[in-house]
């Protein structure tokens, strides 16, 4: 059990004080990287998107598609998607995607769908983050939207609230466990982008430094 | 060497990100993240500030739902590495 001997700041020496608490399983995050979805990718997309415990998230909301019209469906109207994997396993985190792209009025949506087997969905989170750097660098958007069901809300914390914009809410829009669900649009724009969340988050995106930011609070 | 942050100084970073009635109960350490609430870009933030309160770079290690004290961990052997 880890216990700080006082309230206050413990300096740790040879750390083994701290360190006999077993490691095997230890924390946190995996180096993601962004890869172009592959044919090779499709078994994997497929058992995600229609794992009945986690499928009503996605956008076949329990359907079972063939493998045909799944493989047609996976590139409908998208701009650019990818498979977040980590970088030294190659173990995949998530999917995602970026469609529904309007070039004439500056627009886009963007979705991620988080490996059900990762239980913290840190991995996804980032890659979400880098899918947005990756289409505010290459196109020409104002703004990318959210469409959240409101039963995935508390998946993404607060950060609805910091980050995201609450831009339309579709009233009782999607059926779910006997009962219907508003969808709720958000947007990211990329002023927000810019200012707020890039250097918030800028250690995620591999354009870290040590000095950067925005800590919420300072050590005292 | 990394100086442990203090209990305290976790509460007070993680009251950021979630109610304070959950953090000021005894055993915050050994209470996992998602436990907390603490998930989505919050959990990425609250990694963020530690690293940035400890001066250590964001450990690369295995994704797991880590309890606070397993997250600090991290942060030491993380810095063991760069001495």
């Amino acid at each position: 059990m880890f216990t700080p001997e006082s309230e206050n700041a413990m300096t740790i020496g040879n750390g083994s004080t701290v360190l006999t608490r077993s490691t095997d399983s230890l924390p946190f995050l995996s180096d993601v990287e962004l890869v172009p979805v592959r044919p090779e990718h499709f078994g994997e997309l497929y058992r995600w998107s229609t794992d009945p415990a986690s499928s009503f998230r996605w956008r076949f909301s329990g359907a079972t598609p063939s493998p045909e019209q799944f493989a047609v469906a996976l590139w409908t109207d998208v701009l650019c998607q990818f498979v977040a994997v980590d970088r030294a396993t190659g173990a995949p985190h998530g999917l995602v995607v970026c469609y529904g792209a309007s070039h004439k009025d500056g627009y886009a949506y963007a979705a991620v769908l988080g490996n059900p087997s990762r239980p913290t969905g840190t991995g996804a989170m980032v890659a979400l983050l880098r899918l947005v750097d990756h289409v505010f660098t290459h196109f020409a958007f104002r703004k990318i939207y959210f469409e959240i069901p409101e039963y995935n809300l508390t998946q993404f914390g607060s950060s609805i609230h910091k980050y995201l914009t609450v831009e339309g809410r579709l009233k009782e829009h999607t059926f779910y466990r006997g009962q219907y669900a508003d969808q709720v649009i958000t947007r990211l724009s990329r002023v927000t982008w810019d200012d707020v969340v890039q250097p918030r988050f800028a250690r995620f995106l591999g354009a870290a430094s040590d000095s950067d930011a925005g800590s919420a609070i300072e050590e005292r | 060497m990394m100086r442990v942050p203090s209990v305290a100084l976790v509460r007070q970073l993680l009251e950021h990100y979630v109610p304070a009635e959950r953090t000021e109960r005894d055993g915050v350490y050994e209470r996992s993240t998602a436990d907390l609430g603490l998930v989505g870009l919050d959990a990425l933030s609250f990694v963020n500030d530690l690293s940035n309160v400890l001066q250590v770079p964001v450990p690369t290690v295995a994704e797991s739902s880590p309890t606070v004290s397993e997250l600090v961990l991290a942060f030491v052997r993380q810095s063991g590495r760069e001495d």
